[in-house]
């Protein structure tokens, strides 16, 4: 029996080799070296040699005007998209269930956007943001105010550029977190519904006691995986208005890509990778143990 | 509490094309426990689910106390349901479980309080009042089921196939106590189950269905021991039925069974000639004596049962082709099985006299439909 026991075991350790190795060399190894960097002055292509400066760059970071801006900026992503994403993911899922056939063409469709590429859906998007009357966004405001809406150049507009970027977001994103919950609400068993029926709950009623709590862990889990995506906030900002005009669309990824292959920063960026790393590593923490819960009871 | 009084009145209910429960007029007194039973199919859930409001009759008319329902969702039927599998909240406790259908009806706290404790000392669940469904065993689910609908009292219980997840011992112990509480709290019961032991030990009235028809409605008595139809006769009972082709002679005045003649009712003597019989284990009784009334037949198969022991033989008259106008029995098909003391000594193959007792015998004609003896 223990030698079977230590046999299998051997076996899968010897399988889940290719996955350690793997693992090393891309996260564990450059996540270490990002560590190190951010203890020193690194700069890419300078004459001087490297120098190991403590806590000297977390220090510089956290009284940077500009990297406050972008976390702040970050945090005001997370804040609006977690919740409106969800509530409409959720809605959308609802309104699917009840779609009476096609129900795969409207869950394709809402997916759609999930599956192209970010850098596409910022060209097309940068498209409809397209400045001036002829500007497609510009155009449909101007429709639904009744000609009452001033054309204007979102991406260049320092109050219109981040909610611009968010509303691309929301549309992008949606898909992933509806299907997500969509597939859970097909899940909970039709009986339950019949019952809190003849228990003379309504609709609402319904959805409150039944569908809300039989959708917590699905809940949860995209509601945290958003939060890890808002931290990750990175390709629209780089594509469509390099964190401009001024910093009202900087993010900390960007900020980190900008420092490290822009400015050839590599000490700064490793110390800002370092805090992202952190930050969505709490949030992964919580969303392990609330799930727990969840399951426990 | 009201009357509670149910009654259907030629319903019929189609999905699409096929046709499932077809002009079923039926009642279920005030306070009554009435089966609906019937092989898997038969429609007797969706007849159930259509009282609660869950399916809409393609035609026909359901009443509670002379009132129509049809215009009622489920939620203002005053129904209360067990289902199959339970369909227990899972994300609340027992306690919450037993509340919902309070809380949903506004009772205030006090009475909720006080109602929930009193349920559950009933089915012993106080123990386990703060728990999850998926916390507890299988029959304890079935009492919180069971609870979660007496809770609130309704006019009209209603129990969908409530014992089928459980095991033998379980089923028969609930059985009872579910007799016990349905008797205590008088309310109009509708229960289906596939099961006819459940059937004939439960119900005050059997309903018997197949392919969406209403067969037979009666006590379970009469339902055994006068069925309307071959049906009926093979469906209820425990050790089988088997049907033979027979035919009546006038000039011996008797039926010719095979190599037997059997003296019979004078209700059955037609002008028909042949007709069909239906025998089982208890229309015959082991022969002391030779006779021209007594045959062998062979054991073929026995059944040891603790107390008495089922010998199943093979009569050897004519069998009647029955086509499609019998249940799936129980028991070796085209045997019948005769209960004897468990010390009775015989063996698979050995020849039994065996003798028939004529008044016991069941008499149907060629569709299979009974001859009326009175």
């Amino acid at each position: 029996m223990r030698s079977d026991g230590n046999q299998s075991a051997l076996a899968g350790l010897l399988l889940s080799m290719p996955a350690f190795v793997g693992l090393a060399a891309f996260v564990a190894m450059p996540f270490l070296a990002a560590v190190i960097l951010s203890c020193t002055d690194a700069q890419l292509n300078s004459p001087l040699a490297m120098r190991f400066v403590g806590t000297e760059q977390y220090r510089r970071l956290l009284s940077d005007p500009m990297i406050r801006r972008a976390l702040a900026n970050n945090l005001v992503f997370a804040a609006v998209v977690v919740p409106v994403q969800t509530v409409l993911a959720l809605l959308l899922a609802v309104l699917l269930e009840l779609v009476p056939s096609g129900k795969r063409l409207f869950r394709v469709l809402l997916f759609l956007p999930v599956v192209f590429p970010m850098s596409l859906i910022a060209v097309v998007w940068i498209l409809l943001y397209a400045p001036g009357e002829t500007g497609p966004m510009n155009r449909v405001l101007s429709w639904l105010t009744l000609g009452g809406w001033e054309p204007r150049d979102f991406l260049r507009d320092p109050q219109l550029a981040f909610p611009a970027i968010i509303l691309l977001s929301l549309w992008q994103g949606v898909g992933l977190q509806m299907v997500i919950l969509s597939a859970a609400l097909s899940r909970i068993p039709k009986e339950l519904y019949e019952a809190a029926a003849i228990d003379r709950a309504g609709a609402f009623a319904q959805f409150r006691h039944i569908t809300l709590p039989q959708l917590r862990n699905p809940l949860v889990f995209t509601m945290l995986l958003t939060t890890i995506l808002a931290f990750r906030l990175f390709e629209q900002v780089r594509i469509m208005t390099h964190g401009g005009p001024g910093d009202a669309t900087r993010t900390l990824l960007l900020q980190a890509v900008e420092s490290a292959f822009d400015l050839q920063q590599i000490g700064e960026a490793s110390a800002l990778s370092v805090v992202l790393f952190c930050i969505v590593l709490c949030i992964s923490v919580l969303q392990q143990v609330l799930l727990d819960e969840g399951r426990r009871s | 509490m009201g009357q509670g009084r149910v009654e259907l009145i030629a319903v019929s209910k189609a999905f699409g094309a096929r046709s499932v429960v077809k002009q079923v007029t039926l009642q279920a007194d005030p306070g009554e426990m009435l089966i609906l039973v019937g092989p898997s199919g038969c429609g007797k859930s969706t007849l159930l689910r259509m009282v609660a409001g869950l399916e809409q009759p393609t035609n026909g008319e359901i009443r509670f106390d002379g009132r129509s329902v049809l215009d009622l969702p489920p939620q203002d039927r005053n129904v209360a349901m067990v289902f199959q599998n339970y369909a227990l909240y899972p994300h609340m406790t027992v306690r919450e479980n037993f509340e919902f259908p309070l809380r949903m009806r506004r009772v205030d706290s006090r009475e909720r309080a006080e109602r929930v404790a009193s349920i559950a000392e009933m089915l012993a669940l106080t123990a386990v009042l703060e728990e999850k469904p998926r916390a507890l065993s299988g029959g304890q689910r079935q009492r919180v089921a069971m609870g979660r609908a007496l809770v609130r009292e309704p006019s009209v219980f209603l129990m969908d196939e409530p014992l089928s997840n459980l095991d033998a011992q379980l089923r028969v112990a609930l059985r009872a106590e579910i007799r016990q509480i349905q008797r205590r709290l008088g309310v109009t019961t509708l229960y289906v189950t596939h099961d006819q032991v459940e059937a004939m030990t439960l119900g005050d009235r059997v309903a018997v269905l197949r392919s969406g028809e209403l067969q037979q409605v009666g006590a379970p008595q009469d339902v055994y021991s006068k069925p309307a139809n071959a049906f009926v006769a093979s469906f209820i009972g425990s050790f089988g039925i088997a049907f033979y082709a027979a035919e009546w002679k006038p000039e011996i005045g008797a039926l010719q069974l095979g190599t037997v003649a059997a003296a019979v009712p004078d209700s059955v003597r037609s002008d028909r000639g042949s007709l069909v019989v239906g025998v089982r284990g208890d229309a015959l009784c082991i022969a002391t004596s030779t006779g021209p009334t007594t045959f062998l037949a062979p054991i073929e198969h026995i059944e040891l049962l603790g107390s008495e022991r089922v010998l199943y033989v093979r009569l050897p008259f004519p069998l009647w082709d029955a086509k499609e106008n019998v249940a799936m029995g129980s028991g070796v098909a085209g045997t019948v099985g005769i209960r004897t003391a468990s010390g009775t000594t015989a063996a698979i193959g050995q020849q039994l006299p065996l003798e028939v007792v004529p008044d016991r015998l069941l008499f149907f004609d060629h569709a299979g439909k009974a001859l009326t003896s009175g």
